[in-house]
């Protein structure tokens, strides 16, 4: 009962925030994640049948729109977030540049026929130069192939999670960087960068010497023979896209190195980031709460893919055994799956567990599940579709951080803050980890093949705190109905139920 | 010259505004659209085969994220943005409603088998009432079949004429063998007939809560024009989710905002024009093409307008929204060639590139479009798609401390932008379908373009460039709005130098 009052509380005080006049217009000044130029692009999963018997790989395409030419670099990790390739792709002002992932990892070949360099002749519209880059630029040889021992390690660790015998410079080896799939399966980053570095997202310099802050990068990627997981039914060749994961620096610009001030109560890069500076990268953090659409069985042989990708909770220095340890079995906040006729089914936290599942769902750093599966409260009527109330925080890390005013001056913390309320799914750290969201849908409808893929719905923005399980408070978007602004009341005239706010507290 | 003078004088007073600090880390509080609970949902473009033959339709889903019972007020618009049905789904909390438009248009059945109603059992865990909302029992299952075949005709030949007292339009639309419009759907107070184009329906029955998300599936969808759909392909996107901002408040309430205008602006009420609160979208983007090569590549473009006509707007007026002009349309190959619709000979005039209406899905490989004289199969388009601006539009600004609308020039119109008549550009948003053949597997993805702003940006300059101007950009270089290089306070770019520091993401308030 104490519980619950101090969640009421909470409430009444986040209510009372609700006043606030919306205060921005501009662009890429919000925590709100969107389609549009930006600093850091991911692909939240990629998965690559390296036999290349089957035809299944991940397309990526990458636009700089701008004049000035740019370097997207390039890191792939594995499912457990164990990063294993890194390499540049120079773009002349306005390029457009696809990758194929079957090129990279069963060919070895980056960007064909010869790769991408800043030598490369710029087309008319496209400035020579980009006071952002480095002098001397070390571009001229990005390489176009890769050494098969190079790619046989790189696809040994994507595929049996075993990164052995060719590191790149400044790794070691690691028989635990990921999971073991046939398919190459794990994510990419892609950031732009002032020269062409082979430093990891995961090492704290990068953030200081090579991370630019600039939102000029667009892309989008194409899951070539894309089927359901879990065994499902492959009848076809399925195909599906989305526009990777926008991730804009806020505020934008200055060169590398810049150590700017941000709004933003941590970042998406946080936990690799230097430990003075954790907010350096600048970029957006991601959201923890989705809602999720799914259809499943029926005469259209339907079946949903939800593809996740989750934030590890290894930082910067973690031991190779940390990643089975950790990022392999991410706990899962809480999954409630309602149906077409809003009977709900959940899992962990909710009271409404009919039944509840052996225990807690875990998922690792990216995967591609079937909505059916046992990773999700099970379905046991006879309806095909519904959407699923996903709260993807892992509990919270103590390697993650928030940076907030300490004596008048920004400095990080990694104990609970505002973000990490008392009763919340974060129970260690300042706030809940970052994940995001993609829903694929098969099926067949009057003998027609069909597949769609789209993101899936955001319930707060990577700012908003972590939310609370649905025994105590409603699933809802962030901060919960009705917000009512100053002066108003609901449509009945009363403001009993103005407990509502979209104001997400500073840490 | 003297117009580039202009423009970079704009750039650099623009730049002034770059050393803002990020000001908002708060729900539904930007400009920005993004995939999350909205007040409004647009089905961008919608085409049914009401042949029933071919098995082409559309299906959109509606789901209320909420506990409370919500009311999603569907409105079915012509390609000319003529509205021609409005439904009204009662959505119990956390319920999820699927919509076949076949089924809507040629059955004349809405959320079969027997509509949706406030009599609906909810689930466990939904509340029973909603104080936001007053009436809604007897929302119809069926849709008598008269009414029905005047939707149709509308949607197909642009004769809208269902009789029943109902104001007949012969210019509602395209004529067009499919069924071709878009669809608006509003979360309401209770189970109104009033179309969105009725100032009246902002004061009494539209909501402010964002509590909807959806998304929607085109089936048959095939490469337009000349493109032969060589399979049945399928793709799906989220519907564009338009938040209410600030967001809240009974039916009829008027808060203030700081959006500048309004996704509605055009049929709100003429005093206050930012009733509705929605969002407003924005009017430039960046979209990959591919079209041509041995794999049979063709990329559709699914194009929604703002369309000019307003409140009140007589029929024969809706023919103006058939024929919106494109502010500039600049296509990028795989070599970052430039192509751009050839002005006349001796001509250093811009050219208008040819128009659009309201809603079309069209190939990119289309005379729309810039011809690509390359071998390359892919690329990119810059879409400026700003239609010129209308006295129909208005903005909202400071007038000795008022706010106050007015459809003359603002700073969301500078002089020298693709806004030549009103005070801002035109709301648009734009997907991509794309389809090929690939080791003799069909390929089909649809998704969103990037916006190269947000909804609250100032028109774009024009940048054309052509032969006739030895391929040197007439107007302000294409790129993310307020241009690069942003240069936070205290900072400067890589190699020292700040010369380049004219980009700003601020927006000025009109």
């Amino acid at each position: 009962m104490k519980t619950q009052r101090l969640f009421l509380l909470l409430l009444l005080l986040c209510g009372t925030a609700s006043a606030a006049v919306p205060s921005s217009v501009n662009n890429d000044d919000s925590c709100d994640v969107k389609v549009g130029p930006a600093a850091t692009l991911l692909l939240p999963y990629f998965e690559v049948d390296t036999d290349g018997t089957s035809g299944q790989t991940t397309l990526f395409t990458i636009t700089n729109v701008t004049r000035y030419p740019q370097i997207a670099h390039v890191t792939l990790w594995t499912d457990w977030a164990y990063p294993v390739l890194t390499f540049n792709l120079f773009l002349t002002g306005y390029d457009v540049q696809a990758i194929n992932m079957a090129d990279v990892l069963v060919r070895g070949v980056i960007g064909p026929p010869s790769g991408t360099s800043s030598a490369t002749t710029p087309g008319s519209l496209s400035a020579s130069t980009n006071p952002n880059l480095q002098t001397p630029l070390n571009c001229a040889n990005n390489p176009g192939t890769i050494p098969q021992a190079i790619m046989t390690t790189v696809r040994n660790a994507l595929r049996f999670g075993i990164f052995g015998v060719f590191p790149q410079p400044g790794q070691s080896t690691c028989n635990t960087s990921g999971g073991v799939h046939f398919n190459a399966i794990g994510y990419a980053t892609i950031d732009v960068v002032a020269g062409c570095t082979n430093r990891m997202p995961s090492d704290p310099l990068y953030y200081t010497t090579d991370l630019l802050f600039d939102n000029v990068l667009i892309g989008d990627y194409q899951q070539l023979g894309a089927n359901p997981a879990g065994g499902g039914p492959r009848s076809v060749f399925d195909a599906a896209g989305n526009p990777m994961v926008h991730i804009r620096a806020v505020p934008e610009g200055g060169g590398a190195g810049s150590n700017v001030g941000t709004a933003l109560p941590y970042t998406f890069y946080d936990r690799y980031t230097p430990a003075s500076t954790r907010t350096f990268d600048r970029r957006q953090p991601l959201p923890s709460t989705f809602a999720a659409r799914f259809i499943e069985f029926g005469p259209g042989m339907f079946a949903t893919n939800l593809t996740i990708w989750r934030e590890g909770l290894n930082g910067s220095d973690a031991s190779c055994a940390s990643y089975a340890n950790n990022n392999s079995v991410m706990r899962v906040g809480e999954l409630v799956r309602f149906d077409e006729h809003e009977n709900a089914r959940g899992f962990v936290f909710s009271p409404i567990c009919t039944p509840c599942g052996p225990s807690a769902p875990t998922l690792p750093a990216t995967s591609s599940t079937a909505s059916s599966g046992p990773t999700y409260p099970q379905e046991t009527g006879s309806d095909v579709g519904g959407w699923l109330y996903l709260n993807l925080d892992n509990g919270g890390s103590t390697s993650y951080s928030v940076t907030k005013d300490i004596g008048g001056v920004p400095g990080p913390t990694s104990t609970r803050t505002n973000l990490a309320p008392v009763g919340s799914t974060t129970a260690i750290g300042p706030r809940p980890s970052q994940n995001w969201v993609t829903v694929t849908m098969f099926g067949t409808a009057g003998g027609n093949r069909m597949t769609a893929e789209f993101d899936a719905a955001s319930l707060g923005n990577g700012c908003s705190p972590a939310a609370f399980p649905s025994a105590n408070i409603p699933i809802a978007p962030a901060g919960g109905v009705f917000v009512c602004p100053p002066g108003t009341t609901l449509t009945d005239g009363t403001t009993t139920l103005c407990r509502g706010t979209n104001v997400n507290p500073p840490p | 010259m003297k117009t580039l003078r202009l423009v970079l004088a704009s750039l650099l007073l623009f730049g002034i505004a770059a050393a803002a600090v990020p000001s908002s880390i708060n729900n539904d509080d930007s400009c920005d659209i993004k995939v999350g609970p909205a007040a409004t949902l647009l089905l961008p473009y919608f085409e049914v085969d009401v042949s029933g033959n071919s098995g082409q339709t559309t299906l959109f889903t509606i789901t209320n994220v909420t506990r409370y019972p919500q009311i999603a007020h569907v409105t079915l618009w012509s390609d000319w943005a003529y509205p021609v049905m409005t439904f009204n789904a009662f959505l119990t909390g956390y319920d999820v409603q699927a919509i076949n438009l076949a089924d809507v248009l040629i059955r004349g059945i809405i959320a079969p088998p027997s509509g949706t109603s406030s009599a609906t059992k909810p689930g466990s865990l939904s509340a029973s009432t909603n104080p936001n909302l007053l009436d809604c029992a007897s929302n119809p299952g069926s849709v008598p079949a008269s009414i029905i075949a005047g939707v149709r005709n509308a949607l197909t030949s642009g004769v809208f004429n269902p009789g029943g007292g109902v104001n007949a339009c012969s210019t509602a639309g395209g004529a067009h063998a499919n069924a071709i419009g878009y669809a608006t759907i509003d979360v309401v107070a209770n189970c109104t007939n009033l179309l969105p184009s009725d100032p009246k329906y902002y004061t009494t029955d539209l909501l402010f809560d964002n509590v909807l998300i959806g998304d929607y599936q085109q089936l048959g969808g095939s490469p337009a024009g000349t493109g032969v759909p060589s399979a049945f392909d399928a793709a799906g996107n989220p519907m564009v989710h338009i938040r209410a901002v600030p967001e809240g408040g009974g039916a009829g309430s008027n808060a203030g905002t700081a959006l500048p205008y309004t996704f509605y602006d055009r049929y709100t009420p003429a005093a206050t024009r930012t009733i509705d609160r929605r969002q407003p979208l924005p009017s430039t983007f960046a979209v990959r093409f591919i079209q041509g090569g041995t794999n049979a590549l063709a990329t559709n473009l699914t194009i929604w307008r703002e369309g000019i006509t307003g409140a009140g707007a007589p029929c024969a007026s809706h023919v103006n929204n058939a024929a919106l002009t494109f502010g500039e349309i600049v296509r990028f190959d795989e070599h970052e060639n430039p192509f751009t619709f050839a002005p006349d000979a001796g001509c250093l005039c811009r050219l208008q590139p040819p128009v659009l209406p309201a809603t079309s899905s069209t190939a990119s490989s289309s005379s729309e479009y810039p011809e690509m004289d390359s071998a390359d199969v892919g690329g990119w388009l810059y879409l400026n798609l700003d239609n010129g601006g209308s006295t129909t539009y208005s903005v909202t600004h400071d007038v000795g401390g008022v706010a106050t609308p007015t459809n003359t020039r603002t700073s969301l119109t500078p002089v020298g932008s693709t806004t030549t008549l009103g005070p801002r550009p035109s709301q648009n948003w734009v997907t991509v379908t794309m389809f090929g053949n690939l080791a003799g597997n069909r390929m089909t993805a649809a998704f969103d373009a990037a916006s190269l702003g947000n909804g609250c940006t100032p028109a774009a300059f024009p940048a054309v460039v052509s032969p006739a101007f030895n391929g040197v950009f007439y107007g302000v270089p294409i790129g993310p709005a307020g241009g690069v290089f942003v240069c936070p306070p205290g900072t400067t770019l890589t190699d020292g130098t700040t010369t380049l520091c004219t980009g700003t993401n601020g927006n000025q308030q009109p």
